[in-house]
C-alpha cells in the first residue's frame, strides 16, 4: 500500500493535467491502469467502501436458494433463509475459512467440504464435528454477515466495517432514472465475458459514446446520434443521459414489446446511467440491461451484463431465438470493444503512452476520472 | 400389494457387540446393530448428510450419531432425536435365527 502512495504520488503531475476542465483535460496516466499496487489500493480505497449490486432477488426466489459469488477475492454467499430475507455474508468457514458453498444452487444446510462444519441457510454454526472437547465458545456463532439493501430488484452490499448509508449513495438515481424500473422486470439472462484490461478501462468504455459511431458502426453504432448527448452528472462519480437511438437489436429494429414506462416516449428513447464504481445501467425503447464490471486482476476483468424484460415480453412468438439473437448482438458488442480495450491495456504499460486531451463527448469520463483521483489520493 | 419378506442380512456374530455392521441388502445399504446382545437394523445412509451411520459412534446406549455432523438417530425406532438430524431412518424388524440375522423387507 505504501508502494502504491509513491507510485500514486509521482503520478500527481498527470493527475493535475486530468483536472483541468473538460476542454484542456488529459486522460489518466497509464500507471493507475497497470499496477499492481495501484490495484490492491483500489481494493481498499473502492471495492472495500462502496455498496456493489451482486445480483438479483429473482436468481434466488424460493427459500433455501442461494448464490456465490466473489469481489477481488472476498469469497461471498448470497441466500434466501426465509420468504423475505436476503442475507449475505462472508463465504469462509469459521474453521479454516473453506468456501462453504459453491456455485448456486438450493440447500437446507451447508456442509464445509473441508471438516463438516455445518452452517444453516442464515450462515450461523449449527454442528462442528468433532469439537465437543473443545473448550472456545463456539454457541452463536456465524459466517460474518454483511449490510444488505435491495434497491429495484438488486442486491447491494459493502465490505465496510461502517458503510456509508445506502440511502445517500443511491438518492440521485432513485430520483432521476425515471427510466429504470429494473423491479418491474425479469432477469433473462445473464451475460459473462472476460476481458483482457484493467477494470477501469471497461467502465470508462461504458460511458464513452464518443467511440460508439466508429467501431460499433456495424452492431448500433449508426443509429447513435452522439453530438447531441448531454450528460447529467451527479455526486461521487455517478452520471446519466437521454438521447435517441434504436432498440438493441442486429437491424435496429424493435424486438420485444415496448416498457410499459416508456409508451409516451418516442420508440428511439435510449437512456444511461453509471453509478460509481462498476455499474453501467442502459435502456432502449424494449429492454434494460445492468452491466456489472468486476476487476479480476490488475489487467483482467470480468463483465456480467444483466439483460432484463418487462413480463410480457417472455410471452412473445420464438421468444428464446429472439433472445438468442439479443445475447448474441451484445456479446458482439463487447467483442467489439474487447479488441479496443486490450491494445489501450497494452498502451498502458507502455514508457511511450502519454494520455491525450479529452473530447467534449467524454465529459462523463472527465467527471468520473476526476472522482477515481479523489478517492485514491486523499 | 405389498408383500413382506424375511431376508439373510449377516451372521449374528458378524456384528460386534455395542457397535455396528454395514451391509448391503438387496441393493438398500443397511445397518446392523447389537445392543445388549440384541440387533436392531437401520438404512445405513443418513437422512441429513451423505455419510454411512455404520461409521458412527453409538453413544448413550441406544443412540447413533453420525460421523459427519453428529445428528443421532434411536437404534431402535430410527427416530432423528438431535440435530441437524430431523427426517426418521427406515427401520427393519430384525430377528435371529440359528446364529444368522434377517431382517424384514417390504416390497410395494
Amino acid at each position: 500500500m505504501q508502494t502504491a502512495a509513491i507510485q500514486l504520488r509521482e503520478l500527481s503531475p498527470r493527475f493535475d493535467k486530468t483536472r483541468e476542465s473538460l476542454l484542456r483535460a488529459r486522460h489518466l496516466p497509464g500507471g493507475v491502469y497497470s499496477s499492481a499496487d495501484i490495484y490492491a489500493m483500489e481494493k481498499e480505497r473502492i471495492f472495500m467502501t462502496h455498496w456493489l449490486s451482486v445480483g438479483r432477488v429473482e436468481e434466488i426466489p424460493n427459500v433455501g436458494d442461494y448464490m456465490t459469488f466473489s469481489v477481488m477475492n472476498e469469497p461471498i454467499l448470497i441466500s434466501r433463509p426465509s420468504e423475505n430475507e436476503i442475507q449475505v455474508c462472508m463465504n469462509m468457514c469459521l474453521h479454516r475459512g473453506v468456501a462453504v458453498a459453491s456455485g448456486c444452487g438450493h440447500a437446507k444446510d451447508f456442509s464445509c467440504p473441508y471438516h463438516a462444519w455445518l452452517f444453516d441457510v442464515g450462515g450461523k454454526l449449527i454442528a462442528a464435528p468433532g469439537m465437543k472437547e473443545s473448550e472456545v465458545d463456539m454457541s452463536g456463532a456465524r459466517l460474518k454477515p454483511l449490510p444488505v439493501k435491495i434497491w429495484r430488484g438488486w442486491i447491494f452490499t459493502n465490505f465496510a466495517e461502517q458503510p456509508p448509508s445506502f440511502e445517500d449513495y443511491i438518492a440521485p438515481y432513485e430520483k432521476s432514472l425515471w427510466w429504470f424500473q429494473s423491479g418491474e422486470c425479469k432477469l433473462a439472462d445473464k451475460v459473462e465475458i472476460d476481458v483482457k484490461c484493467n477494470w477501469k478501462f471497461l467502465v470508462e468504455n461504458l460511458i464513452d459514446i464518443y467511440h460508439v459511431g466508429v467501431i460499433h458502426k456495424s452492431t448500433f453504432g449508426g443509429f447513435v446520434k452522439g453530438e447531441k448527448l448531454k450528460f447529467q452528472l451527479e455526486q461521487d462519480g455517478g452520471w446519466h443521459t437521454q438521447y435517441e437511438a434504436r432498440p438493441h437489436s442486429k437491424g435496429g429494429t424493435q424486438v420485444f414489446p415496448t416498457l410499459p414506462w416508456a409508451q409516451d416516449k418516442s420508440s428511439g428513447i435510449a437512456c444511461k446511467a453509471g453509478i460509481y464504481p462498476n455499474l453501467n445501467l442502459s435502456m432502449r425503447s424494449d429492454s434494460l440491461r445492468m452491466w456489472h464490471v468486476w476487476p479480476i486482476s490488475p489487467n483482467e476483468t470480468r463483465v456480467i451484463c444483466y439483460l432484463l424484460f418487462p413480463p410480457e415480453a417472455f410471452s412473445i412468438p420464438r421468444y428464446e431465438e429472439e433472445l438468442a439473437n439479443y445475447r448474441a448482438f451484445v456479446r458482439q458488442i463487447i467483442a467489439e470493444d474487447a479488441v479496443m480495450v486490450e491494445s489501450l491495456q497494452n498502451a498502458a504499460g507502455s514508457k511511450f503512452f502519454q494520455p491525450g486531451p479529452m473530447a467534449p463527448l467524454e465529459e462523463a469520463l472527465h467527471h468520473m476520472e476526476n472522482h477515481y483521483i479523489d478517492l485514491m489520493t486523499r | 400389494m405389498a408383500t413382506e419378506e424375511w431376508v439373510r442380512a449377516a451372521g449374528y456374530d458378524d456384528v460386534p457387540e455395542e457397535d455396528t455392521l454395514g451391509t448391503e441388502i438387496g441393493g438398500v445399504p443397511v445397518c446392523l446393530y447389537k445392543l445388549d446382545g440384541e440387533i436392531y437394523a437401520t438404512d445405513n445412509k443418513c437422512t441429513h448428510g451423505d455419510a454411512d451411520l455404520s461409521d458412527g459412534l453409538i453413544q448413550d446406549g441406544c443412540e447413533i450419531e453420525c460421523p459427519l455432523h453428529e445428528g443421532r438417530f434411536d437404534i431402535r425406532s430410527g427416530k432423528a432425536v438431535s440435530p441437524p438430524c430431523s427426517d426418521d431412518l427406515r427401520s427393519y424388524p430384525a430377528r435371529v435365527e440359528q446364529g444368522v440375522i434377517y431382517i424384514k423387507l417390504v416390497h410395494a
